[in-house]
Formats: structure tokens, C-alpha cells, sequence
């Protein structure tokens, strides 16, 4: 049966999210058109709004609709001098469900790859600069991925720091929480066994 | 299963890589690394640059399907210069070399490279080292102690250097020439004197440009920016 143009167009445009497949849209298409008219409206409205006026922080370039996020306002956290360097803005969130950190982030939203042609510019290197000479940052954590690009980013940041004078430490790699050190790849052991600490 | 070197990765679909490897079998080739990016994959840790693998792989097609990979032995922890450098030579074999064209003893030579990079701090004369290999093995290679007429390079003349052809012997010096006497030096691979080391870099440059085509090597501008940003 050819569905009607615009069912298809819905099923068409759910494509364009992570993992859903021509089957998955349907069932979706199928589920807001037969028994969730309220929610498919309030869906469309919160996509717009957000793909409007959802932009990045000036500061931290993270998402958000405001003119500057709600942790670069935090005063206590401006004050501790704290700055963390992470590729994603979804790292953000898995670094303060941890809990352990209360100062700034500094989103890339990516990481250099020269094969690619991804350069310093196109992750915001330059407004760190920026800010690296303008405020008072005792400590940069380079929280880029552990992958080669993560780290050529992480030596390329940690270049700029040292030019402003600023002190700056690497996230440590090592074995999971409850994992069992047989199944744990070499070269995370490997870094765990150069990274061990006084016990 | 054969030892082999990712070039360079990119996502695939929602859960995968498209991996271009570099192996002494098949040379340069790409073929996709089903799930490897699913948090569980253990791939993840392995398919990476710089990191010696053994891999085996199926398909009769152009673009292969990964079975299996695991790393044999160590990643070579390349660090600062050492890992930029890492991607300028992978980006001169992703230039340089075609599809599925193993060339004898290029991997070796790539591996021996990795190794050096891992150990020094000074990557110029390494960076030479190999795109000297690279234009041998590519069949590119120039001669160093005779010049473009078949004569004898002689210490005291003075050579323009002309890609693709060698050098070519020029009447005194002039601002784009180079003496007889480091050329001689170069042809032992003599690289101590900074003199050299810039000699032999603008020679290889020179080399390489024709085979690189228009288009600027990527990783040579991050270069470029990193030398600015140490320096302002």
C-alpha cells in the first residue's frame, strides 16, 4: 500500500534521528498519528523552538538558548578557577552526574583531526585563547576523548596553556569501576599500570 | 590473520567505522568495522592510529568486512610533535599511495618510522627519512650524486633542484640553488647541521609537491598553526 504524502514525508523527516531505520519511523509516524495527536504537537513545537533558538554559549560554547549558560553564571564556579575541556556537550553532563567537579567547562564541540582537516579554528581554539588571557584560570583539566585525536587536541591545548602561564592536568585512563582486569583491553591497563598512585 | 596500521577512521552509519587500513599485503585499503562503535565494542580500544594490529577481514568486494582485530603489542605512545608528525606521514601515504597497492618493504619502513617517532624528540630528520622511502618505493626516487645531464655532482657547483627531473647543474649560486658540497652530504642522509636539515626539506617538499596535486596537506597546516601558537 503506498502510504499518503504526508506520512511519508513524517516518516521521511524521523529518519534523520540516530538509529531509527524505515521501520522504527514508521512504527513512531504510526504511534502520534493513531494515539499521541497532543504529544506529536507538543513534539513539533519543542523542535522548533530548540532547532530556533538553541545556539552556543559565549563563553563555554555549550548548547543553550540563552545568551551564556547556566554554569558559566554560576558565581562560585567563575570564582574557582577551575577550567575542563571537553569534546561534547553530552560530556558536560556525564562530568556533572559525577558530581566531583564544580568549576567551568569549555565545550570543542569536536576535536582536531588533521586528516580531516578539522584545525584549531574549527573547535573554538581561538576563543579559548581568548579566554585563557583574559581570566583568572589556575588549572585546565583536558578531558578530550582518550582516542588519538583527543590527544593531539589535548597537546595542542595544553601548548596554549603553557604560553599563559597555566597549570594543566590530563584526566586519568584506567580499569572500570567492578570490571575484572582480565577482560580490560591492554592498552587501558597499560595506562593504568603508568598512571598508578601511591596506596 | 595480518598485521596491519589504521590510516585514518570515520563513522559509519550509526554504529560503525569505515577504517582505512594500511597492511604489507594489500597496502592502503578500507573496509568497515561493523559495531565498532557501540560502547561495548572491543574494538574500541584497537582501532586506533599508531597502534599495530593483526586483522582479518572478508569480502570479495573493494570495500571489506572486519572479522577480527586485536592489537599486537604496544600502541606507540607518540606524544606532542611526535603524534602530529604521526599524522603527517599517514596523510602522505593516504596522498601518495593507491588502493589496494602493496609496495615491498614500505610497511616495514612505515613501522621502523612509528618506532623512531616514539623514541626522539627531533621528528625533522625522521619526517625526511621517510619521504625519502616513500618516493623509493613509489618509484620517484631522483639521483643524488649525478646531475640532470648524467654528470658527476661536483662539491664546488652549484644545482637547481627540478621535480621529477633532479638536479640541475646552474652556471654560480643563486637564492634557489644549492651547493654541490650539501648535496654530497645530503646523499649520506648527513642531516646534523641545521643548514641541511632545511636543505633537505625544501629538496623533499620540492619532491613530493608534483605527486601531491593542488590541494595543501592538511596535517602540514596544523603544523603550521601549532609553530605559530608556540611562537606568539
Amino acid at each position: 500500500m503506498k502510504l499518503s504524502p504526508a506520512i511519508q514525508e513524517l516518516i521521511q523527516a524521523l529518519r534523520v534521528l540516530p538509529g531509527v531505520g524505515p521501520k522504527s519511523a514508521q512504527r513512531m509516524a504510526f504511534q502520534i498519528l493513531e494515539r499521541q495527536r497532543e504529544g506529536g504537537v507538543r513534539l513539533a513545537q519543542a523542535l522548533l523552538y530548540a532547532t530556533e533558538h538553541v545556539g552556543h554559549c559565549q563563553r563555554c560554547r555549550t548548547l543553550t538558548e540563552a545568551p551564556v549558560c547556566g554554569i558559566c553564571l554560576h558565581p562560585k564556579r567563575s570564582d574557582s578557577g577551575l577550567l575542563c575541556i571537553v569534546e561534547t556537550p553530552a560530556d558536560v553532563i556525564a562530568i556533572e552526574q559525577t558530581g566531583q567537579y564544580h568549576g567551568m567547562y569549555f565545550v570543542l564541540m569536536g576535536h582536531l583531526s588533521p586528516l580531516d582537516g578539522i584545525g584549531p579554528e574549527d573547535i573554538g581554539l581561538d576563543i579559548l585563547a581568548k579566554r585563557l588571557a583574559g581570566e583568572a584560570i589556575s588549572e585546565i583539566i583536558l578531558a578530550t576523548n582518550p582516542t588519538v585525536e583527543g590527544e593531539a587536541t589535548a597537546y595542542y591545548i595544553a601548548d596554549i596553556a603553557r604560553k599563559h602561564g597555566i597549570n594543566t592536568s590530563r584526566i586519568a585512563h584506567g580499569v572500570p569501576v567492578g570490571g575484572e582486569l582480565e577482560y580490560v583491553d591492554q592498552a587501558t591497563l597499560g595506562h593504568a599500570f603508568s598512571g598508578r598512585k601511591n596506596f | 590473520m595480518q598485521p596491519a596500521f589504521v590510516l585514518h577512521r570515520w563513522p559509519f552509519q550509526d554504529s560503525s567505522y569505515m577504517v582505512e587500513m594500511f597492511s604489507a599485503q594489500h597496502g592502503r585499503y578500507r573496509l568497515i568495522a561493523k559495531g565498532a562503535r557501540r560502547p561495548k565494542s572491543r574494538w574500541r580500544a584497537c582501532l586506533q592510529p599508531f597502534t599495530p594490529l593483526l586483522i582479518s577481514s572478508r569480502g570479495r568486494h573493494e570495500l571489506q568486512t572486519l572479522v577480527e582485530a586485536e592489537a599486537c603489542g604496544d600502541a606507540y605512545g607518540l606524544k606532542g610533535d611526535s603524534l602530529y608528525s604521526g599524522f603527517y606521514i599517514n596523510e602522505l601515504l593516504q596522498r601518495l599511495t593507491v588502493l589496494y597497492q602493496p609496495l615491498d618493504g614500505l610497511f616495514e619502513d612505515y613501522q621502523q618510522t612509528l618506532q623512531l617517532l616514539s623514541e626522539n624528540s627531533a621528528v625533522e630528520p625522521i619526517l625526511r627519512r621517510f619521504e625519502w622511502q616513500l618516493l623509493e618505493h613509489l618509484g620517484h626516487q631522483f639521483d643524488w650524486l649525478a646531475d640532470s645531464a648524467g654528470d658527476a655532482v661536483t662539491a664546488t657547483s652549484y644545482y637547481q633542484f627540478s621535480p621529477q627531473i633532479g638536479f640541475v647543474r646552474q652556471p654560480g649560486p643563486a637564492t634557489n640553488t644549492f651547493s654541490g658540497q650539501i648535496i654530497l652530504q645530503l646523499s649520506q642522509f648527513d642531516l646534523t647541521e641545521t643548514q641541511l636539515l632545511q636543505a633537505m626539506k625544501r629538496i623533499m617538499r620540492m619532491a613530493l609537491q608534483p605527486y601531491l596535486g593542488d590541494q595543501p596537506l592538511r596535517s602540514r597546516q596544523l603544523f603550521h598553526s601549532l609553530i605559530q601558537t608556540k611562537d606568539s
